[in-house]
């Protein structure tokens, strides 16, 4: 009979966990804090912001893994806060910093790691690709009116070729997950920017149930 | 310069001539109808800018000849109007792909505004539409276009699994990617359009504007790189007066890079429309490139 | 020596890889056609197109059958003299490849250095077949393998052959095969199990898998059938990159001529074993050699890698059970099945077993491809095989493993090729690509390459990736314009480690290697650039200068034509002059100048 729980180490401590969840969700269910950007409740881990990184230590070896993404399993040994792993978090708030210099949430993490200096040139984007707007458009909402396009450095979030989506429904969802803030809803509902969006979203009150929504 | 030409489609008399008037004083081209074969017939022979449908219609022939207008040119910008409108009809009706969807009963100027929002963007896109026909590329807003695109679809079945086959098939035939040939592949493939816009994106393999007659892919392999294959690229660059990735302004060449053509053997190598030139030297580009049209 | 009159039969072989085809193998085999039916000397002349011969600098290359002789950068019009040669006339010199010029003797491949150190498994039927011939792969103990596993062998026995033979993955990770196989046949797998060949083969400078694919689809159809046996799959997909029409072509064929002669499909061989193959084309993504990107493009999506677990074998296409193997893996296969596991093991190195294609490509006289027992030393690749360093200047330094892999300097040429001691050196064995690198190679600038190329293949998903390879693509940028500072150095070290431990996929985790293996090796080249503003190879455009050797210059006016900007001015017979401030360093003129009269100096920038 497999028992509904295992035991891990984390942080020098054993913890008696629930079977079948990530070592992001496992701490977290111990009290233990670990960093994320990218990750929701309400979606499916994708493991790209890389800022949850942990030691794991399982079958003899060492590795740094996304804790969001990898299953814990039993006998595992965890680190959330060993001298490599606190470097590589600060390096990769670093990165996002020289990405993103003015978005809040960023600068917030960079304060609490204690980044002082960046060492890289600054830029100005306001989106750090996490992606949940798209995942959540997608999988909460079920319509998928964004996308990321192109690759790499490249990577933008868009409708299709950049235009006004005629598939939106304005439900704001975007908005609200986004942790940048990058989308933001005008108080008086008149135009609505999404930044890596070309185009403006405009809001129009529907004839129909008075309710209001983005028509191009 | 086109005019914009809004076709109307209403049963109801009192509507159809508040419309046409409105629409007339605001400078759009109008064609008034009551009958859908004629509509039809009408939207194929002489495409419109936009389509003002009644959705009250017996047997649910609104809704389907949303659908039907649409396979026959997918960008087409429908306004739907309704005498009774709901929460759900309107949720069905975009999903349909309806540019939007009002009420018969409100303010006529509302109707106009909606409908002139929708026809400042088309009026873009015939411009760029004229401006590919000057080019001699051709446009996809027809019926005969769309087969080919149909019969390219049917090779493997409309499966969506072979979106990279098809963008790859539609790539080669045309030199490039239209953007109405795409929303018609989303549509007749049932798949989001951002889920195919991203797929045009990520690969390199894809443009949206058309590749000129030529194209001419320069190594830029680890063996090339050593042996000159930068220097060779720069001097495409200045001898074609263009930027790596772009078209002549004549569309004779297309410049390209690409990482690796499996000749390192020959480096440094470029290609011209597939065909390899190995060992090759600045001095040597000139007279292969004179060699085409 | 003259061709032997035993036999009435002759056999002329032409060349035709894709090198050789652009080299002109076409017209040659045309000529060479038309030569042979007007000879009429009672003589049976085959004129056949052959497998890629791999040694590419000689392209078209000709092989005459029997003797072995071997012609090089053969031309239409020699045809008329190589058909007299067969004919039982005189060997014809000069277009002869000979490891020892001046003897008056036919040159065979088993003199020549090139060919005769190489030990060929996966390439075993180079020059022997053509690759559209399903009966030359036949006759060379074709499809032998596949009978015997399945008439003579259990699935399991087939698969203890390849776990004996300690076969490694040959597209650059090198994990056993054997190992790989086992936890894909032991991951349940009701709805069907599926293998995969990568010839995605994105590494500039290694051409193996085209080659293979090319020349010789058969080798490649055959090892994934027998795969798909020991695993329990049933359909197979190849996914080779849209760079190789030729490759893609040929497989299709291959694939189809396999079916018609029930090699695949329903009931191969009058078994009950069944099993098919597709092929799908990539789309322009080097990030799809990455084996979750590459089942993400098979399905239909973009190519952004996923975490692993779940791996592969586990969950993979379509959520099922996946084998994904390289293409030069696969064409091992059928030789070990055939000739048992315990044979291959006795080959190569203690952990590192069988052979290995490479590309020995750049700045070597022999370039081509080259299969060699593991363990070979990098002296005898690069002087035996390779015939030494192109224009006999000074060996630098020999990449290895593409843009995951490192840089192994001159003075570890006697390094014995493997995985352990190419990770040892700090590099990795790769898909098999070996960049011979001169003097004239800028380190610094080579790492600046390869980032640059990595920048532009990166999917974007992860952090670390997408931003670390931009961060160090700019620092790099700045040191090799002349602009770099102190402290450059350790954050290119510290940006490393972090992109290695952190990023998602292998893209990523590898991306810093050609930047920590040239620091650790060419420490000094970036000092220079970053203190002394120097280029000591004198590549770097922005830290030198170009000048016109006056004691050497005769006048020739070559250079003043190639210059485009007409920076270059002199009359015949005078020594030119080069005007700096014209100047754009396209190394045109250097190019053409057959006195070496032109210079590239370092300068110092201020």
């Amino acid at each position: 009979m497999i028992s509904d729980t295992i035991v891990l180490v984390v942080d020098g401590k054993k913890r008696r966990v629930r079977r079948g969840q990530s070592v992001l969700e496992a701490a977290r269910d111990c009290g233990i804090e670990i960093p994320t950007l990218c990750y929701h409740e309400a979606l499916e881990p994708v493991g790209a912001c890389r800022l949850c990184v942990v030691d794991v230590t399982s079958a003899g070896r060492t590795r740094v893994m996304a804790s969001c993404v990898t299953p814990a399993e039993d006998g595992m040994i965890v680190g959330t806060n060993t001298p490599r792993i606190v470097e590589t978090r600060k390096m990769i708030v670093m990165l996002l910093l020289a990405r993103c210099p003015t978005i809040e949430i960023v600068k917030r993490l960079a304060r609490e790691m204690g980044v002082k200096a960046n060492p890289f040139p600054k830029g100005d984007e306001t989106c750090f690709l996490c992606g949940m707007c798209v995942r959540a458009c997608a999988e909460i909402v079920g319509v998928g009116a964004i996308g990321i396009a192109y690759r790499g450095p490249k990577s933008e979030v868009q409708p299709p070729f950049g235009q006004e989506s005629n598939v939106c429904i304005g439900c704001g969802t975007c908005t609200t997950i986004c942790p940048a803030r990058t989308f933001d809803l005008a108080k008086v509902f008149s135009r609505r920017s999404m930044h890596q969006v070309r185009g403006v979203q405009e809001i129009i009150r529907c004839t129909v149930c008075e309710d209001h929504y983005t028509g191009t | 310069m086109t005019e914009l030409v809004v076709l109307v489609f209403e049963r109801d008399a009192a509507r159809t001539s508040e419309l046409d008037k409105a629409l007339k004083a605001a400078g759009y081209g109008v064609r008034v109808f009551s009958d859908a074969t004629a509509l039809l017939a009408e939207a194929t022979q002489r495409p419109p800018s936009l389509v003002v449908l009644d959705l009250d219609l017996p047997h649910s022939e609104g809704p389907s000849l949303l659908k039907t207008l649409h396979d026959v040119a997918p960008g087409l910008a429908v306004v739907t109007e309704t005498a009774k409108p709901t929460v759900e009809g309107a949720v069905e009706a975009m999903r349909r792909g309806a540019y939007n969807y009002i009420s018969k009963h409100g303010p006529v100027a509302h109707a106009i505004d909606i409908i002139g929002r929708a026809l400042e963007k088309e009026r873009m896109e015939i411009e760029a539409r004229e401006k590919a026909r000057e080019r001699k590329i051709r446009t996809f807003d027809n019926p005969g276009s769309l087969a080919e695109i149909d019969s390219i679809l049917s090779r493997h079945h409309y499966s969506d699994s072979m979106l990279i086959a098809y963008l790859q098939d539609i790539q080669k035939d045309l030199r490039y990617l239209p953007q109405d040939a795409l929303r018609f592949v989303a549509r007749r493939i049932n798949v989001s359009l951002p889920r195919l816009y991203g797929i045009a994106t990520f690969y390199k393999s894809f443009s949206f504007r058309p590749r000129g007659r030529h194209t001419v892919h320069v190594c830029l392999g680890t063996a090339c790189h050593v042996r000159g294959g930068a220097r060779l690229l720069e001097s495409f660059e200045r001898m074609l007066g263009i930027p790596t990735g772009e078209t002549t302004y004549d569309d004779r060449f297309s410049l390209e890079s690409v990482r690796c053509v499996g000749c390192c053997g020959l480096a440094p190598v470029f290609m011209v429309d597939g065909h390899f030139y190995g060992k090759m030297t600045q001095e040597k580009i000139p007279q292969i490139v004179n060699r085409y049209e | 020596m003259s061709v032997g009159n035993e036999t009435t039969h002759r056999k002329v072989t032409v060349c035709f890889g894709t090198a050789c085809v652009a080299g002109g193998a076409r017209e040659v085999l045309d000529a060479l056609r038309r030569e042979a039916s007007r000879s009429g000397a009672g003589l049976e002349i085959t004129v056949a197109r052959g497998k890629c011969g791999a040694s590419c600098d000689l392209a078209p290359v000709v092989t005459v059958e029997p003797g072995g002789a071997v012609y090089g950068r053969v031309k239409p019009s020699d045809a008329g003299e190589i058909v007299k040669h067969l004919v039982g006339g005189k060997v014809v010199r000069r277009l002869a490849v000979s490891s020892r010029p001046g003897l008056d003797s036919l040159p065979v491949l088993a003199d020549i250095g090139f060919f005769k150190n190489q030990v060929l498994i996966a390439m075993r039927n180079r020059g022997r077949i053509d690759a559209e011939s399903l009966d030359d792969y036949i006759a060379n103990d074709g499809y032998l393998a596949l009978a015997k596993a399945l008439t003579e062998m259990t699935p399991e026995q087939v698969l203890g052959e390849v776990k004996q033979s300690g076969l490694r993955g040959r597209g650059g990770a090198g994990f056993p095969t054997g190992v790989k196989w086992e936890i894909c046949r032991n991951s349940p797998g009701p709805d069907g199990k599926y293998v995969i060949c990568n010839a995605d083969e994105g590494d500039p400078g290694a051409f193996m898998d085209r080659s293979l694919l090319e020349s010789d689809p058969h080798a490649v159809l055959e090892g994934m059938a027998l795969g798909a046996r020991a695993i329990g799959a049933d359909c197979g997909y190849v996914y080779v990159r849209e760079e190789y029409p030729l490759a893609c072509e040929r497989v299709i064929k291959a694939i189809e001529v396999a079916r018609d002669c029930g090699l695949l499909g329903k009931n191969i061989m009058s078994t009950d074993f069944s099993f098919d193959i597709h092929v799908v084309r990539g789309a322009g993504a080097f990030v799809c050699g990455e084996e979750t990107a590459l089942m993400a493009s098979i399905e239909g999506k973009e190519g952004r890698p996923r975490p692993r677990p779940p791996f592969p074998a586990q969950k993979g296409l379509w959520g099922k059970p996946t084998n994904i193997n390289n293409v030069e893996t696969w064409a091992n296969v059928a030789p070990i099945v055939l000739r048992g596991g315990a044979w291959y093991a006795s080959l190569g190195t203690a952990k590192s077993k069988g052979t290995k294609v490479f590309s020995l490509v750049g700045k070597v006289k022999n370039t081509g491809l080259i299969e060699v027992e593991m363990g070979t030393t990098l002296r005898q690749i690069v002087y035996d095989i390779g015939g030494g360093v192109l224009k006999d200047k000074k060996l630098k330094a020999v990449q290895t493993g593409g843009p995951s892999g490192g840089c192994i300097p001159a003075d570890l040429i006697d390094l014995p090729v493997d995985y352990e001691e190419l990770s040892k050196a700090g590099s990795i064995m790769g898909s098999g690509g070996l960049i011979v690198m001169d003097e004239e190679t800028c380190m610094v600038d080579v790492a600046h390459y390869f980032v640059s190329f990595l920048e532009e293949e990166s999917c974007g998903k992860c952090t670390p990736c997408r931003e670390g390879i931009t961060r160090m693509r700019e620092i790099l940028g700045r040191i090799v314009k002349g602009e770099g500072k102190r402290g450059d150095i350790e954050l290119l070290q510290d940006l490393g480690k972090v992109i290695k431990d952190a990023s998602l996929c292998g893209l990523g985790a590898t991306s810093p290697n050609p930047v920590l293996t040239t620091l650790k090796y060419f420490r000094d080249e970036y000092e220079a650039h970053i203190f002394r503003k120097r280029c000591p190879a004198k590549v770097c455009k922005a830290l030198i200068v170009y000048r016109v050797v006056a004691e050497k210059c005769t006048g020739c006016q070559r250079c003043v034509k190639a210059c485009p900007v007409q920076a270059i001015v002199g009359p015949r017979s005078q020594p030119h002059n080069l005007d700096p401030a014209k100047c754009i360093k396209c190394g045109a003129c250097y190019e053409v100048c057959k006195f070496d009269a032109i210079a590239g100096d370092a300068i110092y920038v201020e």
